[in-house]
Formats: structure tokens, sequence, C-alpha cells
């Protein structure tokens, strides 16, 4: 369905005016719900803008309206979905708190999401390496901010004892790689067998230093 | 493109050589032409006339081999993942202890990916980054990696070993740190990666310190 242009629009009386902004938001929610499940069904390459505004129920001409393109729709889809789980992340780890908890709530909260939402993850984890040099740089991006929060567990003091200075990339990566072979499987992850696992890989290595002794 | 730069042309013509030989060698440039190619543009950017040229040979000698891109790159990775192997099982053979062994297959494995880093960006970068069938044929030999280095493990140490998705992240953040040597433009030193590399992987089968003695590397 196309909008008419606002000189055509009947009054609104009596009630807001809902704006033109505002109805673009929801436009682009909506296509992106949609953008999801077709990226992760059929993957970022076999995907396109057609397959896309049919599952969204827009016409061509509003998808153009909203985006540049599949990549650009792609972008958009990965940055919204980072956004929102480092929210998530962000509202679990608030309270403060000790340095390994923070860090296994925040695995916690990203575990869950993974599960509730397959083709979120699958998106932002198996189809971003593969959708071009851009969403390879946000990826690479997010994984070295990953790997930064972890770095905090580090004591101040360069000298103390530690894992290896490469361990947060491995570890951030490495985790990435497993659900990425689960979701590639279509299992999504089970949180109840992987947070004690993996909270221990990623926390143990600090045992003894940095903000783990204190 | 300076693919085939090793690998000496045959003679034009009548050469004498064993048809046998020939088809080896046409092979054997097909696969370099591929690794050169993908190395420097990436798997899909690439053409069959690209690597039929990195190859110097026709692009109708490349469909007398494979009918795809595809089936040539498959081929290709499964030869270099074979190669690794052979080298990982011939560099453990003198080492009696399962640490060692470890610690002897991935020097391995580092060693031939740092002599040359374009078989890494081919094998390690450039599959995830494929989709499809490459990257599930990628993920199975990761796993088949994973096999090989867990090969061995005595049983009282897989008792208490990590979990199988432990074991995943953890040839999967040895992968990423190779990766990430190669996007700082250091393929040449992937070799250095090899302490801090065999002390991340052992260190949740044998712990902290027996890893840090193996890996040799000064804690």
């Amino acid at each position: 369905m196309s909008s008419l242009p606002d000189h055509l629009l009947p009054e609104a009386v009596g009630r807001e005016p809902v704006s033109r902004a505002v109805l673009e938001h929801h436009q682009r929610r909506r296509v992106l719900t949609a953008a999801t499940g077709v990226f992760a069904r059929r993957g970022y390459r076999s995907t396109t803008v057609d397959q896309i505004v049919s599952a969204a129920k827009i016409g061509v001409g509003s998808f153009y309206g909203l985006f540049d393109g599949k990549e650009d729709c792609f972008l958009c889809l990965y940055d919204l979905i980072v956004a929102e789980a480092e929210e998530a992340v962000g509202v679990a780890v608030a309270g403060g708190g000790r340095w390994e908890d923070r860090v296994v709530g925040a695995l916690r909260v990203l575990l869950e999401l993974a599960a509730a939402e397959p083709d979120r993850a699958r998106v932002a984890i198996v189809e971003a390496p593969t959708a071009g040099p851009a969403a390879q740089a946000r990826y690479s991006e997010t994984v070295a901010r990953l790997a930064e929060g972890l770095h905090e567990g580090r004591s101040a003091d360069a000298s103390a004892e530690g894992p290896p200075a490469c361990f947060e990339h491995a570890a951030v990566a490495g985790l990435a790689w497993t659900l990425h072979q689960r979701l590639s499987a279509g299992e999504p992850p089970v949180v109840a067998e992987l947070l004690p696992e993996m909270a221990e890989f990623v926390v143990a290595p600090y045992a003894g230093t940095g903000m783990f002794a204190r | 493109m300076t693919a085939s730069q090793g690998l000496p042309r045959l003679p034009p013509g009548r050469h004498g050589l064993p048809r046998d030989f020939v088809v080896q060698n046409q092979r054997d440039r097909l696969a370099a032409g591929i690794i050169a190619a993908v190395s420097e543009f990436g798997y899909h950017e690439t053409t069959i006339t690209q690597i039929a040229a990195a190859a110097g040979v026709s692009r109708r000698t490349f469909y007398g081999y494979f009918n795809s891109k595809e089936a040539c790159y498959l081929a290709t990775f499964d030869q270099i993942a074979d190669h690794l192997c052979v080298a990982a099982r011939e560099a453990a053979a003198a080492q009696d202890e399962w640490p060692a062994r470890v610690a002897a297959k991935f020097a391995a494995a580092l060693e031939v990916f740092s002599t040359n880093p374009q078989l890494a960006r081919f094998a390690l970068a450039a599959p995830p980054r494929a989709g499809g069938e490459l990257t599930a044929h990628y993920r199975r030999a990761l796993d088949a990696a994973l096999a090989e280095l867990t090969d061995g493990l005595p049983g009282g140490a897989e008792a208490q070993g990590p979990s199988p998705a432990v074991q995943q992240s953890l040839i999967g953040g040895a992968v990423a740190l190779i990766v990430q040597k190669l996007e700082a433009g250091e393929g040449e030193r992937i070799r250095d990666l090899l302490p801090d590399m065999v002390e991340l992987f052992l260190a949740p089968f044998i712990g902290r310190a027996a890893a840090v003695t193996v890996a040799g590397r000064p804690a």
C-alpha cells in the first residue's frame, strides 16, 4: 500500500496525527522482523529483496523508500539485533557486583536471547560474516567490543599473572563459533546446558588474578 | 597475479610426459590457482576465468577437472586438510604424552600457515564468509580437526575434560587467532601464536600450570 502525499491526507480531527517519522519507524520494524526470518532461513546470499518484500507484505517501492537495498537492510537489522542485545546485557550488569558475576550475567543474557530468538542469533552470528565487507567489519567490531568488556577482568597491575594476551579474543570468537555450530545445525542453544560450561571456560582463567582476586 | 610461481608451465605441444603426470600437474596448478585467487579476492569475487588464468591453463581445461568453482574449492580445501593432518601426525609421532602431541600438532599446522599465509586465508578466513556448502564443509572440517587433536586423550583427563561445547570453542578460538594475524597483515608471524595457542587449548584439559609448562610460555 503506497502512502498518500501529505497534502492529500485527510485532516486528523480531534486526535494527534501520526507523524510520518513514526509511520516510517513502524514500517522499518515490520520489514526488519520479516527480513530476519528470510535471512535466517535462506542465508544472506540466497535472499532477494522480492522475498523480503513479500514476507513483509509491503511494496517494492516502499522497501526502497526505507532501505538502499538488501545489504543496507541487512546492516540495519544487524545493528538493531546487536544494539538490543547490548542493551539487555547492560541492564543485566547494571547492578554492579563482582566482576565474575557480571560476566556470567552477561553470558546468561546472550545465551537466553540466542535460545529465545534463534533466527536473530543466526543473522548476527552465522549470516553477518557472509554479508560483505561492511557486515564483516561490524561483526569484527562486535567481537572486539565484547573482548574488551571481558578484558576488564584483568588486574591493573600488568605484571600479575593471567591468561595470555589473546585470551579474550579467542574466548569470545570461540563462544561465537560454538553458537555458530549449534545454530547452523538448527539446534538453538540450551541455556541450562551451556551456561555453566561456558561461564567456567570464560571466567576460570582469571582465577586468582585481577578482579577475580578481590 | 603471481599464482603459478613455482609451478612451471608445461612446455607446449608433445612433451612426451606420461598422461598421469600431466593430469597431476594440471590439478596442482588449478589448486594453486584457486588458492591464489580466493585468498586475494575472496570466494564469491573469484571467477573461473581468474582461477584458470592463475593456474596457467584454459577454462576448458578447468572444466575437464571440475564442473564448478565450488567443486574446485572443496577438492582443494580437502587436499590442504589432508596435508595438515599428515604433517600433524608426523610431528606428533615423536611424542608420547598427549599434551606434547597436541603441542606438536599445533606447531606443524602453524608452520604450514606461516610458510604460506595464502593457505590460511583460503582454508580458514574464506569459508565462514562464503556461506552455504563451503561453511558447512568447513564446520565439519573443524570438528575433524578437533577430533584429531583430542585423539589419544588419556581417559582420566577426558573424564574431567571440558564439555564438547567448550572444546568447540577452543578450536574456534584457535582459528580466530590465526585469522586475526592474517587481518593484521602478519601472516608470516602465525607461528608466533604457538605458545599462547597451546596454553589456551590445553588449560581446560590439564590445568593452567601444566599447560603453561607444555607451551613453554614464560609465565
